[in-house]
């Protein structure tokens, strides 16, 4: 699959000489040579440009050299006049003119998330791992290749991007012993993420057991909440991480109204691009350039984002807002569950519920066509 | 055994036979037998005429009782027969050449049918005929040529390679969007596969080199280099733009429920 926008830098060379040589072999061999003016292409995420000697410095806007790198980047040609102006035009102007087009920009503040954390922050993400008695933690899998990576305004930010946040999912089983398992692997193929992503233990996914104390920790990208706001109806989504958990057989249903949930501090997958615990929650203004990353779906995700409403609805926990996406290779799912209190929570958790299921089983052609 | 006849089927009978002797059909200034008129059919038709734009109220009289029927898909096989006849061994004129290529598109309209079994191929008695239009290289000239001489070239969609080979090969005689519309005939006829985009290759070469190997070894331009290298963020913003799936309206309006507690 072809990365979304595979250029990191640019480097243009000026040449006495820029020929085009297309050769016929259908029959007699037959050689077309013409000059060009410019030529562009990519080569190791640099886009190359070449430009003809003859070309003046005012020339840089003028169609052959928009067209050339239009087709590098392999936009159409209806694209070439935009690009025409960026080339031209000032940065005010541009950014106005980009922003009219509905093509927004990202936000300081907001590009800070997609910061890569600090290696001290990722060392203390997984000691402060929530262990009972014995613990079963499987993180799964950070997608580090480029074919995920995700709309962001500028490419000094797109390498903190490149890992898609998978979600962590810690299961706790009582009077068993079950192996501490860490996993926090780098799969740098889709393929390969794949691969660990069918290695999971089937006991977190099969955490459905009555003996089972599950505690889960869903985070998701920037993307999917990007998602929601890209509608200029939708001025700002609140927005906060997942953390809840629930006690079967032994511990007592919770009563209505009740703190269901703490905050997992150390539950944050490394290199997490978005994380807000569920005390604390986060406006982001709507930015329609941000828009969805495409959603890939594993069959397991499905079946774990159904236990867990599942899950949720019988221990009345209310989310204020459930998105799911799972990246493929990896789960990556977006829960916002909050204080329980309102009557009409429940129908509500019930629309979004359903609602984000039926997406689900709608996007499954797609994600099985894009690989 | 004596069988009997209605009257009034007698009369039908007998306007049957006066037509199929005499061309008693009147359109525009002349009269038409029966065998030259359908009593509908594709718009593209000109070797019969449509009754039904003619005479709209008389449907009974003419499918009913004359028995004069629809004309079938097929019949553009009959034309684009007729029009290599009559056309064949000279110059299409603009005229003629757009008429062909009417003919055609319609023809490739009907290739679904013809692949589902709905109307017989009427594509494969017309290998043989010169029934498409030529474009001459280092001419103005469009001639006809059948599928099998081979000896032509199909424009790329983008039209692109046409203009460079246009004075060098021949083409068949198509706008580029009007290849993409006739893929099913080009399929059918066996001549997809003389697309120009498919015989080409293509190198660039700055100052004499290979640019592959030109950029590893020579000096970039500093000041060029800045200017675009500023603009590269603008850039990416529209590329991710033009990338970005439409969210489904669903998702939109979760959002705005979940925001309007």
């Amino acid at each position: 699959m072809k990365e979304r926008f595979p250029v990191k830098s640019a480097l243009v060379f000026k040449v006495d000489k820029l020929d085009v040589s297309y050769t016929l072999t259908g029959g007699k061999v037959l050689v077309v040579s013409s000059p060009a003016d410019c030529w562009s292409l990519i080569q190791d995420n640099k886009l190359l440009i070449f430009l003809s000697a003859s070309l003046d410095s005012q020339d840089y806007h003028n169609y052959p050299v928009a067209g050339a790198i239009a087709s590098a980047l392999g936009m159409r040609n209806e694209s070439v006049a935009l690009i025409r102006s960026i080339l031209h035009d000032s940065d005010r102007d541009v950014a106005s003119l980009l922003r009219m087009s509905g093509i927004h920009e990202i936000q300081d503040h907001l590009r800070q998330t997609f910061e890569e954390p600090t290696e001290a922050s990722k060392s203390e993400d997984v000691e402060s791992l929530p262990h009972t008695e014995t613990a079963h933690t499987a993180t799964a899998a950070k997608v580090a290749t480029p074919q995920r990576k995700l709309p962001v305004s500028t490419a000094a930010h797109s390498e903190a991007v490149l890992t898609v946040t998978a979600a962590k999912v810690t299961a706790s089983r009582k009077g068993q012993k079950v192996p501490n398992v860490t996993r926090s692997e780098v799969v740098p193929t889709p393929t390969a993420a794949k691969a660990f992503a069918s290695q999971r233990d089937p006991q977190v996914s099969t955490a459905s057991h009555s003996e089972t104390v599950l505690t889960a920790t869903l985070t998701a990208t920037m993307a999917n909440v990007a998602a929601l706001t890209r509608n200029s109806q939708v001025s700002s989504v609140t927005y906060s991480d997942v953390a809840f958990s629930a006690t079967t057989t032994e511990a007592p249903t919770p009563r209505r109204g009740a703190q269901m949930s703490l905050p997992q501090q150390g539950a944050r997958p490394a290199r997490l691009a978005v994380h807000e615990t569920s005390q604390s929650k986060r406006d982001f203004t709507a930015d329609r350039s941000w828009a969805s990353s495409e959603k890939y779906i594993d069959s397991r995700d499905r079946l774990e984002a159904r236990h867990l409403e599942r899950w949720a609805e019988k221990y009345k926990l209310q989310p204020a807002v459930t998105i799911d996406a799972s990246v493929r290779g990896s789960l990556t799912l977006v829960r916002t569950i909050t204080q329980p209190g309102r009557r009409s929570s429940n129908r509500r958790f019930t629309a979004v519920t359903a609602g984000c299921l039926a997406d689900y089983h709608s996007s499954m052609g797609r994600s099985r066509c894009n690989e | 055994m004596v069988l009997w006849v209605s009257p009034a089927l007698q009369l039908i009978y007998a306007f049957r036979d006066a037509f199929r002797q005499e061309p008693l059909i009147f359109i525009g200034s002349a009269w038409w037998s029966t065998e030259n008129v359908v009593w509908d059919g594709p718009p593209v038709l000109t070797l019969k005429r449509r009754l039904k734009l003619i005479y709209p109220n008389l449907v009974t009289f003419f499918r009913d009782h004359l028995g004069i029927a629809d004309a079938s898909d097929g019949i553009v096989a009959s034309e684009l027969r007729q029009f290599a006849l009559t056309q064949a061994r000279k110059p299409l004129s603009r005229e003629d050449v757009d008429r062909l290529r009417r003919l055609l598109v319609f023809g490739s309209d009907t290739i679904e049918k013809v692949e589902k079994g709905d109307i017989a191929d009427w594509t494969i008695s017309l290998r043989e005929e010169a029934i498409l239009p030529i474009h001459m290289p280092n001419s103005e000239e469009i001639r006809l040529a059948s599928v099998s001489s081979g000896s032509f070239y199909v424009p790329d969609p983008s039209g692109f390679l046409a203009n460079v080979f246009a004075q060098k090969v021949a083409f068949i005689d198509l706008e580029p969007f009007m290849v993409i519309r006739m893929q099913p005939l080009l399929a059918r006829l066996g001549i997809d596969n003389r697309r120009i985009d498919k015989f080409v290759t293509r190198e660039v070469t700055a100052s004499g080199a290979p640019l592959q190997h030109f950029a590893a070894d020579e000096a970039w331009n500093t000041d060029e280099t800045s200017f675009f290298v500023h603009k590269l963020p603008f850039l990416e913003r529209f590329v991710l733009s033009q990338s970005i799936r439409m969210v489904p309206d669903r998702d939109v309006f979760l959002a705005a429920r979940t925001t309007s507690r």
